[in-house]
């Protein structure tokens, strides 16, 4: 990549900076990332080390630790982006991870990142971070927005009352990271040492309590760091932190023995006054934090950007519009990626089918390959990989940037705001709105991302029925077929509006599913109420669009095409191969269709279509081509080129055209849609879900309990079409 | 009165909360903000009537009608027992 003057001027201190990516093993120093949730950790984390961690607008996003290194003035850094966190005294799962790594990762700074429009809350971590280690740099990210949102802050003497540095910056726009890696520069080598943060008015006759708790630790190892810290922790009746001490892992001078007395003593105590620690602790750490925000921070809630976010807010949540709006957004993005991927589809396919494929052919005959391995590599294995590539790639092309452009705004919180009184009824946690918008990507990012449910019992829930969402996969089978059997149907200029209706039917189908599989669960095998939850709504935010773009074909797009592909080739290779290896007379993929074929005519299908299913298990992408290679094979090769298991032919029309000449009705081409919708995740997805569960069990039930709906939705459907005409 | 009891747009402050709620909750509650003393409206509702979105210190919280409840705010129009 070029670079312009001022990246590589001496005079911009970026210059000294050299992202490592992941790439880097040795390094002389470790950053800890802390901070609130949505905060644009990961934009500084992203910047810092040339890595890119996907980024959105939503409380949660980062929901495990990651790692990456850069260099700067000759050091090397190790930097760990910790998932977000409110605070650090409760005991919720990401709290602990970044908790514990902040107290035995012992990082060598501590990078915690605070909005700077809302200080008076994210200030509190500061407080509670400084609690733990001195070594402390303040990164006021966001300043570009508090400004818009008429937020001025004093920098100097925020700094001042804090007794660290702080730096302001604007991490999308890259502004400020010089002077933050600068900070993080001079606390890391000693240059500037951070003053150590006394917490004010905590009770007297707590201090008491802490003063001979610590001092009891103290007695024991007098260089354990974070006394005080560790004696609060101790009187709020932490057991990690318990564990940690008895078992020596944060001093090897103290062990189970010696322990046992300073335990007991933090016991007694704790028996005096109950929970009150905690709350009083809190109190007293809100109280400062209040003062220190009444003498820097300077805002004008009159402001402008205030009223539009509000103002769009009372509109997307609105009692009548709320949900018209929610449905408009995704016909609307369902019908910009339907109409658009039209053109360059074809313009795929006639590039590597029309044209690409014929002179692969020839040129396979001139240097003299047998028919058999010419028909393997180049109607198995590249057939199928360009069918997916000229398929899959527009819609994703299209779909993926304009997904992200909302998730950037700040939308999908809202959409959860809005749907969560069916969750909350279906005993579900509110969170899942967020997953499930997740799960319309891809199935197996949506599972991952159920980390920000607590409850393993709503997380359950929210993994069990991810599936439902229709995943990108799935979008080309739902789009073809709307347009083939029904978009037909109606007088052409209303055809993508019809089509595009149809989609949006099964999309909402499938999330009446959701609704509906979590309520049962909940009911019966995950039995229980919907939990505490709350969400932060966050600020709109103009997505910076030609990025945004940019990110999404890079990171989303091609990963998820390069994962087709590599599933693509193998798959068109068994088609292939099963297509022209024969028993008797007949081809194994004959007899496997023919086998199949009693089965499926009862829920409506053909064997075509279930064995495509089982031959798409890696990825739901080649269900289509899968579904083409093996029409064209069982429909024999006199109509469609020259060996079994060929299939070229691609505009909408043809298809159209093959597919009822090898007897697909309307009900088929229904019935796909659904099946498409409800039947066994892709194997990635199970393994996801075997991962994140841990579970045989569960992994079994997400497994089946798609294909059981969608048999039984098939078959009703066919009973039904079947007695109406 | 109940926080959930505050009408759309309108303001008040917080006075206290439920000691009876669980450690957790009342940690999470401090965590976002909601601290005696502190300054909140009500500024959007659900369309189906629940959850609600509470601006407090220039943050929009959502949270729903039973875990509100457990917040109690000034002004009395009417006093409610909890």
């Amino acid at each position: 990549m070029l670079k312009n003057a001022c990246e590589v001027c001496e005079l911009n201190t970026t210059s000294d900076l050299r992202p490592l990516g992941e790439s880097s093993s040795k390094y002389d120093y470790t950053i800890a990332l802390a901070g609130n949730p949505n905060t644009g950790k990961s934009t500084i984390f992203n910047a810092l080390t040339g890595l890119k961690q996907h980024t959105g607008n939503w409380p949660g996003k980062t929901v495990s630790s990651a790692k990456g290194n850069f260099s700067y003035k000759e050091h090397e850094y190790q930097l760990v982006d910790l998932p977000g966190t409110y605070s650090l005294l409760s005991n919720s799962e990401d709290e602990e991870v970044a908790r514990d790594y902040i107290l035995f990762g012992k990082p060598d700074v501590t990078v915690v990142v605070v909005d700077a429009g809302r200080l008076e809350r994210h200030l509190s971590l500061v407080l509670q971070i400084q609690e733990i280690t001195s070594k402390v740099v303040v990164c006021l990210n966001l300043i570009d927005e508090a400004t818009r949102h008429g937020v001025v802050v004093d920098v100097r003497s925020l700094s001042k009352d804090l007794g660290v540095p702080v730096i302001a910056t604007s991490a999308r726009k890259k502004e400020g990271i010089s002077d933050l890696l600068l900070a993080i520069h001079q606390v890391a080598t000693g240059k500037i040492v951070p003053e150590k943060h006394e917490i004010k008015g905590i009770p007297s006759e707590m201090q008491k309590a802490l003063y001979e708790v610590s001092n009891a630790l103290y007695s024991l190892d007098n260089t354990l760091p974070s006394r005080s810290w560790l004696a609060m922790r101790l009187l709020q009746n932490d057991e990690s932190i318990s564990t940690a001490l008895s078992s020596g892992k944060l001093s090897t001078k103290i062990n189970k023995d010696n322990f046992r007395p300073v335990l007991d003593l933090a016991i007694a105590y704790r028996a005096e006054d109950g929970m009150q620690y905690s709350r009083k602790f809190s109190e007293a750490i809100f109280n400062t934090v209040f003062k220190i925000v009444k003498t820097t921070v300077q805002s004008d809630e009159q402001q402008r950007a205030f009223r539009v976010d509000r103002a769009i807010d009372n509109i997307v949540t609105s009692k009548y519009w709320g949900f018209p709006i929610m449905l408009l957004m995704l016909g609307g993005i369902l019908w910009l990626t339907i109409i658009g991927s039209n053109y360059p589809s074809s313009a795929l396919s006639y590039l590597l089918l029309d044209q690409l494929y014929p002179l692969l052919k020839e040129g396979a005959v001139s240097i003299g390959f047998p028919w058999w391995l010419s028909g393997f590599l180049i109607d198995g294995v590249y057939l199928a990989t360009a069918w997916v590539v000229a398929v899959m790639l527009p819609p994703m092309a299209i779909f993926f940037p304009l997904f992200t452009l909302l998730e950037d705004f700040g939308y999908l919180p809202r959409v959860a705001f809005n749907l969560d009184r069916i969750f909350n009824k279906a005993g579900a946690h509110g969170k899942q709105a967020l997953t499930m918008s997740m799960g319309f990507g891809c199935n197996a990012a949506g599972v991952v991302a159920t980390r920000i449910i607590n409850s393993p019992r709503e997380k359950l829930i929210a993994i069990i029925t991810n599936n439902f969402s229709l995943c990108n996969g799935r979008w080309p089978t739902q789009i073809l077929m709307a347009t083939i059997f029904i978009g037909a149907l109606a007088p052409s200029y209303m055809s993508h509006t019809i089509s595009t209706l149809a989609v949006i039917a099964i999309v909402v189908l499938g999330i009446g599913f959701t609704f509906f599989t979590s309520w049962m669960l909940s009911k019966t095998l995950l039995k229980g109420q919907s939990s505490f939850f709350t969400l932060e709504l966050p600020p709109y935010r103009p997505p910076s669009v030609l990025q945004t773009i940019y990110t999404s074909l890079i990171d989303r797009t091609l990963i998820v095409l390069w994962r087709a592909i590599v599933f693509a080739a193998p798959a068109g290779a068994i088609i292939w191969l099963i297509s022209n290896l024969h028993i008797g007379d007949t081809s194994i993929a004959v007899w496997a269709i023919d086998a199949l074929n009693p089965i499926a005519v009862i829920i409506g299908l053909n064997g075509v279509i279930l064995l495509a299913y089982v031959l798409a298990i890696p990825a739901n992408e080649i269900v289509i081509p899968t579904i083409l290679m093996l029409t064209a094979m069982t429909l024999g090769d006199a109509t469609l080129g020259e060996g079994a298991g060929v299939m070229f032919e691609v505009s909408d029309g043809e298809i159209a055209n093959i597919l009822k000449m090898a007897g697909w009705t309307t009900l088929t081409g229904i019935n796909l849609m659904l099946f498409s919708l409800l039947h066994n995740p892709c194997s990635t997805t199970i393994y996801t879900i075997y991962k994140e569960t841990n579970s045989l069990k569960w992994t079994t039930v997400a497994t089946f309990l798609p294909i059981v709906y969608g048999v039984l939705v098939c078959f009703l459907v066919t009973v039904a079409w079947n007695f109406f005409s | 009165m109940l926080l959930s009891a505050l009408k759309k747009g309108e303001k008040s402050r917080i006075v206290s909360i439920d000691t009876n709620c669980t450690n957790e909750v009342y940690q999470r509650f401090l965590d976002l903000g909601f601290v005696p003393g502190a300054l909140v409206e009500l500024q959007n509702i659900s369309p189906l009537g629940d959850p609600m979105a509470f601006m407090i210190h220039n943050t929009l919280i959502s949270l729903r009608k039973i875990d509100a409840d457990k917040i109690i705010v000034e002004n009395g129009k009417e006093e409610t027992s909890c």
